[in-house]
């Protein structure tokens, strides 16, 4: 049986499905479904950043008018979190952040709710905070969680201790051997972040009910199975009693790739017998954001006179906020982003997930990648100026290439950076270069590499086909406005069926119907979706070839599945309509059917020894970046255009090349937003300063240019037809390419992003103070826990 | 917003004497509205709607424009947009074209209104205010008892902080034979430090008239006395007067917020102090 | 005080708090979902309608002001199963991501290509300074509109700052 598939049959710009709606604003997004039957729901935050809870009263509250229950932490009494179950749904004994959630209050109208909101009594008794990661690693500083020996992690044996929620390290080779050496030009730099916001359209919310004894939450998630484990867990009610379904979501990055506020819905649904409305305000929304970690970052490299490297150590502070969430998963990431990229010598690397009196942070596209690819080559530009060396030669010379190791030992395959490299070359020589433009003002460019993985994992997916030759697709995909679902899987599935894609129905995610799938993000819906979708069409293609194979009278090894029909191979137009073959195998078998599941192949491997405290210890699926922007700095002002910016991005396959396209142009424009203008501050009270649209700035049309891409097919990857995922890795490199720039236009040591304008000038004048790190000791191994 | 709120939430008055009489009956927080736009996004300040708003877009008087005479008079009601298509061409009012051009973003500026700019304390970068000030622009009040008022400019400022219900009418300006021109930083969002000046050359082309005032950096716009006196008499040498800004720069008490830092504000201001009287010079040749 | 105006040509009334943003009384009583609540403080544009023709953000309207106005929501851009040309052109471009801001573009590009039919690439850009897309990073927003202008503009740069006189 032929099982091959052309994946050129799969390669074409497809519309996406659902912009029609979405143009004429008839898609209903979580935010637009309820209606006047439900209630609305409000939560009541903390205000401070440290206290103990010495009583909550909420029954003057509850006696307020129109007010239909209070969720409190007596009815969500189990923790939660992604590597460490430290947090409570609301503050218990203790609020640990400003804007910690302490009950939520379901009430016919939003003002009623608000108004008992604030009729909620809560008697507090301070105690100490830690604003900074520096602050929380003080040999006195308080401990936010006492308790923290008992938490249950996922990963056992991990190094812990107080205020360190989590340390990763890698340790690969003779790193003060290769110091020592008399040879060799040590270059150590510093570097610091500040957080990241998402600022989705559609904040994160859900409308919840309780039907049939179970939980039924519509919500706007990446990760619907785990907003039903999440709500399950913390409520402490079996999962099979919580239904999750997912309509569009009108942006997510990251951001809604964990669970959040559904379970207080879920909770006051059940208190009330009705449908209840809680959505976060957009001053909550940006207040509780979990951010893009602000990070701290030491980094130094032996550099030999050949200007290869022959070690590299490296400390990575990265501030979890109250919470350890998402942080303390990305720690592993690393060994694969500060880590990848380059060839090493001998590396060792210490991460370390710190609590703060702050709003927890999470995962945003691309992760603890974009600031470590800034640190990165923000370094390797440091480099290559202190051994005098031109900074795409040293690239050239030194990035990753076939059989080289990563720093845990993993064994990169194919060549993919270097020849991406030279295509950066020659799209400039293409597009030219926009110097002139500078008219006057500071000119400079840089070119920039990275390394990202492709978070594969555990997806399921069913194909059923119809009696109309079309196909209905169930998975628990999200379509988050990336295209993935709509546009990427339903290609594959029709690449394999022989049908057009417009032919795939595609079901809404939803708990009930599909299977597990560990979420939408990390780039991986096109592959473990793609993959797991290919396998269900394995299953179905088997039962139609069979079932035609009796009809047509012919071997199914000679039969293929092309433009709707099922014809015998090299005859095109022979045999019949795929119609006829689904209505024979209705009748002889039933209906046909497929599911398939993938997970990790698992196949990457680091060396035995070289990570600690990782999720994993190499990557199943690499994905390499260049990155190149001219800018023009003015230097009275600080201000930045972005003059020109080019991307060359390793995509495995494009199988729609214009979305791939969109998906580029989107995110570099994030990840130049991420280097120049969104800027988030941590006040004196430890709460987030910037409270929407209008103190966080979000890059406009004008900020915008666009970019030029060149799509960089072949490099080897696990995903279906050859495909990687694209959407997340475009905005990496994106804060590296703007500081490298500014730094070249402006000859100044840029240590810190974002660089708004006000930073810039500072730089320009000399006003700019240089980091030292003096929290993160020098001595390497002083970094990590004994 | 719930029902069972007394339903009379908003006045509708005819005429400004209505309205101040509706304002002087109020035992509640009252505000009257132009273009709604600083009170509507009061939330997002933490700052709720005031529970009693009084509607002035149906009062004729604020809505009467003579832009073709001089002075010119707008009624408060006046939008940026329409400041901004309606004013003659002439370099006496480029600043003030210029900053109603230049302001927030366009569905803003279709709201927004001149008595809006003028009367709001606490938004430290209204883009009107110091173009306002170069033209020596004088507003016209209502206060109750059916008196009416005309101050300068630079005294309503401070007039403003005052308790006293009374109604912003109109602004009136004359027409000069000055240049005027108008910077801001940056030009995205709300302004940083915004400078607009209004300058007359004397025969031997030395300044003999000169009006700039600096918007955004401090709590509220002001004309910069200590630069004009400074720079009368000085050729308008762009690079020369950047410099004089530097120097005078210690006069200001720059604010800080989380847009800039105040010594950003500070720091910025000679560059548009010359790029001002560049547009200036760019007028002249 | 009852309001009564004109939502996408139909008679309507409004019978609660006057302060009452216009997007609220769109969303919440009439079920126009279309136009969407995202920054309610006018950065945004993703609350775009037309009111009297003229595109402003509804979060920023007491709808105690709207007094016989004709508002036009995006709901109301083409008739029911059709696109404008703006709607056309952005679906033709596969422009949509998340599709949130989409209402709020297509009003605004819709008035402002009424207004210019052949504008350059810096005033489109200019023209959308009022609504933020967070997905798409603007610039097929910006092809696509320049698609459908009677002439295509050449390329034209966006204009440098005066930084010279140094």
């Amino acid at each position: 049986m032929s099982v091959k598939i052309d994946p050129e049959t799969a390669v074409m710009d497809l519309p996406r499905r659902d912009a029609r709606d979405k143009l004429t604003g008839r898609t209903r997004y979580m935010v637009d479904m309820a209606g006047s039957d439900a209630l609305r729901a409000v939560i009541v935050r903390a205000k401070v950043a440290s206290a103990k809870i010495v009583r909550l009263d909420v029954s003057a509250a509850a006696r307020m008018r129109g007010v239909r229950a209070i969720a409190t932490a007596a009815d969500a009494p189990e923790l939660h979190g992604i590597g460490i179950q430290d947090q409570p749904l609301f503050a218990r004994d203790r609020i640990r952040y400003p804007g910690e959630p302490i009950c939520a209050i379901a009430a016919d109208t939003l003002e009623q709710a608000r108004a008992a909101a604030d009729a909620v009594l809560l008697e507090l008794e301070d105690l100490p905070a830690c604003f900074s990661m520096a602050d929380a690693l003080a040999p006195d500083a308080p401990i936010l969680h006492p308790d923290w020996k008992n938490y249950e992690c996922i990963v056992d044996g991990v190094a812990r201790a107080g205020n360190i929620a989590w340390e990763a390290k890698v340790l690969r080779g003779d790193v003060d051997a290769a110091f020592a050496r008399p040879d060799v030009t040590i270059v150590e730099s510093c570097f610091r972040v500040g957080r990241q916001s998402h600022m989705p359209f559609e904040p994160r919310g859900a409308l919840a009910s309780y039907e049939d004894g179970r939980y039924h939450i519509i919500t706007s998630t990446q990760v619907p199975w785990t907003v039903r484990a999440v709500t399950a867990k913390v409520l402490g009610v079996h999962s099979s009693l919580v239904r999750v379904t997912v309509p569009p979501v009108g942006g997510a990055f990251g951001l809604k790739f964990d669970c959040s506020i559904e379970p207080m819905a879920a909770i006051l649904s059940r208190k009330t017998g009705r449908s209840v409305s809680l959505v976060n305000s957009r001053e909550e929304e940006t207040t509780t954001c979990l951010c893009r970690e602000n990070a701290d970052i030491w980094i130094r490299s032996a550099i030999t006179p050949e200007g290869t490297i022959a070690g590299r150590e490296g400390v990575v502070l990265m501030d979890a906020g109250a919470y350890g969430g998402e942080q303390v998963f990305l720690s592993t990431m690393t060994a694969h982003t500060l880590g990848a990229s380059y060839r090493l010598g001998a590396a060792r690397f210490s991460t370390r997930v710190i609590y703060t009196n702050t709003p927890p942070n999470g995962a945003f596209r691309s992760c603890n990648g974009a600031y470590n690819a800034f640190a990165l080559e923000r370094h390797t530009d440091e480099i290559c100026q202190k051994i005098g060396m031109d900074p795409m030669a040293f690239r050239k010379k030194n990035v990753l290439r076939d059989q080289d190791l990563g720093s845990t030992g993993q064994v990169f395959e194919g060549d993919v950076l270097g020849p991406m490299l030279e295509r950066m070359e020659a799209l400039r020589a293409s597009t030219g270069t926009q110097e002139h433009r500078a008219a006057g003002r500071l000119y400079g460019r840089a070119t920039t590499v990275g390394t990202w993985n492709i978070f594969v994992g555990p997806s399921t997916a069913t194909v059923n086909l119809n009696a109309d030759g079309s196909a209905t697709l169930i998975t628990a995909s999200v379509e988050i406005g990336s295209g993935s679902i709509t546009q990427g899987v339903p290609q594959i599935v029709a690449a394999n069926l022989g049908i057009h894609p417009s032919k795939v129905i595609v079901k809404g995610a939803d708990t009930d119907a599909a299977g597990y799938d560990m979420g939408t993000g990390g780039g991986r819906t096109v592959v473990s979706m793609g993959s797991a979708a290919t396998a269900a069409c394995a299953v179905v293609r088997k039962r139609l070839l069979e079932t035609a194979s009796e009809l047509l009278q012919t071997k199914p090894e000679n039969l293929v599945l092309r433009d709707g029909r099922v014809e015998i191979e090299g005859r095109p137009g022979s045999g019949t309509a795929i119609e006829t073959v689904i209505a024979r195998a209705e009748q002889t078998q039933g209906p046909i059917s497929g599911s398939g599941s993938f997970t990790a192949p698992g196949t990457a491997k680091a060396m035995p020894g070289c990570a600690a405290g990782h999720f994993f210890d190499a990557m199943d699926l690499p994905v390499f970046v260049v990155h190149e922007g001219e800018v023009a700095v003015d230097p009275e002002t600080g201000e930045v255009e972005v003059l020109a910016y080019r991307v060359v991005q390793d995509v495995g396959r494009a199988i729609n090349p214009r979305a791939v396209r969109g998906q580029i142009q989107g995110a570099v424009i994030q990840g130049i937003g991420y280097g120049l203008h969104e800027q988030i501050t941590i006040g004196p009270s430890g709460a987030i300063e910037q409270t929407g649209f209008e103190t966080y700035h979000i890059p406009l049309a004008q900020d915008a240019v666009k970019v030029d891409i060149d799509l960089f097919e072949g490099a080897p990857s696990c995903g279906p037809l050859g495909t990687k995922g694209v959407a997340e890795v475009a905005i990496m490199n994106g804060g590296a390419t703007m500081a490298c720039a500014i730094a070249n236009a402006t000859g100044k040591k840029v240590q810190q992003l974002p660089l708004v304008a006000s930073r810039v000038l500072g730089l320009v004048e000399g006003f700019e103070e240089m980091l030292e790190h003096p929290h993160i000791s020098r001595k390497w191994s002083d970094n990590i826990l004994k | 917003m719930s029902r069972n709120i007394p339903r009379d939430t908003m006045a509708l008055p005819e005429s400004v004497d209505e309205a101040l009489d509706i304002l002087a009956a109020s035992d509640i927080e009252t505000v009257p509205i132009a273009g709604a736009t600083w009170i509507m996004r009061g939330p997002t300040r933490y700052e709720p709607i005031p529970p009693r708003l009084v509607a002035l877009n149906r009062i004729a008087e604020l809505r009467e424009y003579d832009f073709d005479s001089d002075p010119i008079h707008l009624g408060a009601m006046a939008t940026h947009d329409l400041i901004a298509r309606s004013l003659p061409s002439g370099a006496d009012l480029r600043c003030l074209a210029l900053a109603a051009h230049q302001s927030a973003n366009p569905g803003i500026r279709r709201l927004a209104t001149v008595g809006g700019n003028l009367c709001v304390v606490g938004f430290a970068a209204a883009d009107l205010v110091p173009a306002l000030m170069v033209l020596d622009a004088t507003v016209c009040l209502a206060l109750p008892g059916r008196r009416r008022l005309e101050l300068d400019l630079s005294e309503f400022m401070a007039f403003r902080r005052k308790p006293g219900r009374y109604l912003t009418t109109g602004v009136r300006f004359a027409r000069n034979a000055r240049i005027s021109a108008h910077v801001r930083v940056p030009m995205r969002d709300y302004p940083v430090c915004i400078v607009s000046l209004s300058v007359g050359m004397d025969a031997s082309g030395r300044i003999a008239d000169l009006r700039l005032a600096v918007g955004a950096v401090e709590e509220d716009g002001r004309r910069w006395k200590e630069f004009e006196d400074e720079a009368r008499g000085s050729e308008p040498d762009p690079v020369a007067m950047g410099e004089l800004a530097r120097k005078l720069s210690t006069t200001l008490t720059p604010r800080s917020a989380h847009d800039a830092p105040g010594w950003y504000r500070v720091q910025v201001l000679p560059a548009m102090v010359r790029r001002a009287f560049a547009q200036v010079r760019a007028e002249m040749r | 005080m009852d309001v009564q105006f004109f939502v996408n040509g139909e008679e309507r009334t409004f019978g609660g708090d006057q302060r009452t943003p216009l997007l609220d009384v769109l969303r919440g009583d009439f079920r126009l979902t279309g136009t969407k609540s995202v920054c309610r403080g006018g950065f945004c544009g993703a609350c775009t309608v037309l009111i009297d023709g003229e595109p402003v953000p509804s979060c920023q309207r007491p709808v105690g002001l709207l007094e016989g106005a004709e508002i036009t929501t995006i709901e109301g851009m083409a008739p029911v199963g059709e696109l404008n040309l703006v709607q056309q052109a952005f679906l033709d471009h596969d422009v949509v991501q998340c599709g949130m801001c989409f209402p709020g573009m297509v009003i605004t590009l819709t008035h402002f290509l009424g207004s210019n039919p052949m504008p350059g690439r810096a005033e489109i850009k200019e023209a959308l300074a009022g609504n933020m897309c967070r997905c798409t990073g603007y610039e097929r927003i910006v092809d696509a509109v320049l698609s459908i202008c009677p002439t295509e503009q050449a390329e034209d740069q966006p204009p440098v700052p005066e930084v010279s006189e140094r």
